[in-house]
């Protein structure tokens, strides 16, 4: 498997302080050479958008795999590839908000996603949240967050106008991905935005790489739910790390794996 | 405690303001018991702004007193942490007009400089309190002025009006009314003189402000615990 993945997602402390959910959520998958992976945060101002975080997360990566299957080893990806997939999203979003009698907006979530085999890809973006590429030959890729003129406000998937805010970026090598909710940003990335934090990412990075996935993903679980966080962020916070065969330890376990609120 | 991957570096590495004004009516109808229990809810204010780290660090506060002789008093734009409570005094009359020019001015003063210095913001939060019908001029041209600057997204204004007077019901509404006029929203009715209770949702306010999609209301907290429910 040339893909190592860790992911988890930690309640905000102003979430669980107020008793709203965790609103944001992941999902990844493995198809041959490919990774395919997914970060979205639901936003706080809509009624369920924990259940609209899980739906576009699930229908977009299942979207993707299920294209990277029928391709093989083919060329499949294109950026042409990501207003299909998001289109699909919103459709399955409009369904269950019909079926729940709940207006769209309610299900509104940001969307970062990657497609990546060891030799490129993409990240593709609606919203807040980032991702950040290491690369094997150069500088570092990001995916940056798009705000309005204020902090807190952002473009979603369930947007009317989420086309022209589909953002995709072609990356042509990989050693590591690292997606996230605006959460987590604080402290994973640094202050320039240009990278990932060192001082966070190396010692996650050299303990991962030393677990299995299962025994990874509950430390990054417990490391974002670090009381620390709770002084920088009440939102949720979710990170996904993707190691990339150069990097490889021991080996792997499961293909695929989501997380959704709970 | 959990389990922690260990040695990991947990800091804040973002740059992000929230600008709240709070523009405080100190016209002599205010003498009294509603100016002293208006001290303490901003004294309260300091305390749990420092207690939360996120917020402390985040918050910028600006306070605009008014009263007297159609005067405007304003502070300097201060971190949460370093905020300290004025001890305001109640005389004169109500230049709620000057008043709130003076906070629009200075909110579009400090997204410069945040915007200058790099520094990304959330929409200001401007929170007028006041007790009775603006005497100054030419208040209802800065009320609509106030009007489309929150209809432009440029800030979110909560009028609060403070019942002290014993002038009667029609009276009380129409200077309810009167103030309701500074925002697209209606003025909220302060219970009683729970000050203690507004702030508590002040603070919880500051701390929930959440992501919305861009140009929506901003959705802030219930303020059951402190308001006079509508009647009608």
């Amino acid at each position: 498997m040339p893909w190592r993945v860790y992911a988890a997602s930690a309640i905000g402390k102003q979430h669980v302080d107020v008793g709203l959910p965790c609103q944001d959520a992941f999902a990844f998958d493995r198809v041959g050479e490919w990774l395919i992976a997914v970060v979205a945060d639901g936003a706080g101002s809509a009624a369920h958008s924990e259940r609209g975080s899980a739906l576009c997360a699930q229908s977009v990566v299942s979207n993707l795999a299920g294209r990277a299957t029928e391709a093989g080893s083919g060329d499949w990806c294109s950026a042409e590839v990501f207003s299909d997939v998001v289109q699909t999203a919103r459709a399955a979003l409009q369904a269950e908000a019909d079926a729940s009698g709940w207006p769209l907006q309610d299900l509104a979530c940001t969307l970062v996603g990657a497609v990546l085999s060891s030799s490129g890809g993409w990240l593709f973006h609606i919203g807040d949240g980032m991702a950040a590429i290491r690369t094997l030959d150069g500088a570092p890729v990001v995916s940056l967050p798009e705000n309005g003129e204020f902090a807190n406000e952002t473009w979603f998937v369930t947007g009317e106008d989420w086309l022209p805010h589909l953002r995709c970026t072609p990356v042509r090598t990989v050693s590591c991905l690292a997606m996230m909710s605006d959460g987590a940003m604080p402290f994973v990335m640094n202050k320039a935005r240009t990278d990932l934090f060192s001082p966070f990412f190396d010692p996650v990075s050299r303990y991962l790489l030393g677990v299995d996935e299962a025994t990874g993903n509950e430390a990054l679980a417990g490391t974002l739910d670090d009381p620390r966080t709770w002084n920088i962020t009440g939102d949720d916070k979710t990170l996904l790390l993707a190691f990339s065969d150069s990097e490889q330890g021991p080996s792997s376990v499961a293909d695929s794996g989501t997380s959704s609120a709970n | 405690m959990a389990n922690v991957i260990p040695d990991v570096s947990l800091i804040d590495n973002s740059d992000e303001r929230l600008p709240i004004v709070l523009v405080l009516d100190c016209s002599g109808s205010m003498d009294g018991k509603p100016i002293n229990q208006l001290n303490q809810g901003l004294k309260d204010f300091e305390a749990s702004l420092r207690d939360d780290p996120a917020v402390a660090t985040r918050g910028r506060i600006l306070t605009v007193a008014f009263g007297g002789d159609d005067e405007v008093s304003v502070s300097e734009w201060q971190d949460a942490m370093d905020w300290t409570a004025p001890a305001l005094e109640a005389n004169g009359r109500t230049p709620t007009g000057a008043a709130i020019k003076a906070a629009l001015e200075l909110i579009e003063t400090q997204k410069s400089e945040l915007r200058a210095a790099g520094i990304s913001y959330k929409r200001p939060l401007l929170i007028l309190m006041s007790d009775g019908a603006p005497t100054d001029n030419h208040w209802e041209a800065v009320a609509d002025a106030c009007r489309e600057a929150e209809n432009a997204k440029k800030v979110s204004v909560y009028p609060i009006f403070i019942p002290t007077s014993d002038e009667g019901a029609t009276a009380i509404d129409e200077a309810q009314a009167n103030l309701g006029r500074f925002s697209n929203k209606q003025a909220l009715r302060l219970h009683g003189m729970n000050f203690k209770e507004l702030f508590v949702w002040l603070s919880q306010s500051v701390r929930a402000v959440s992501k919305s999609a861009t140009g929506e209301a901003v959705q802030l907290p219930s303020p059951a615990g402190w308001m006079v429910a509508e009647t009608s």
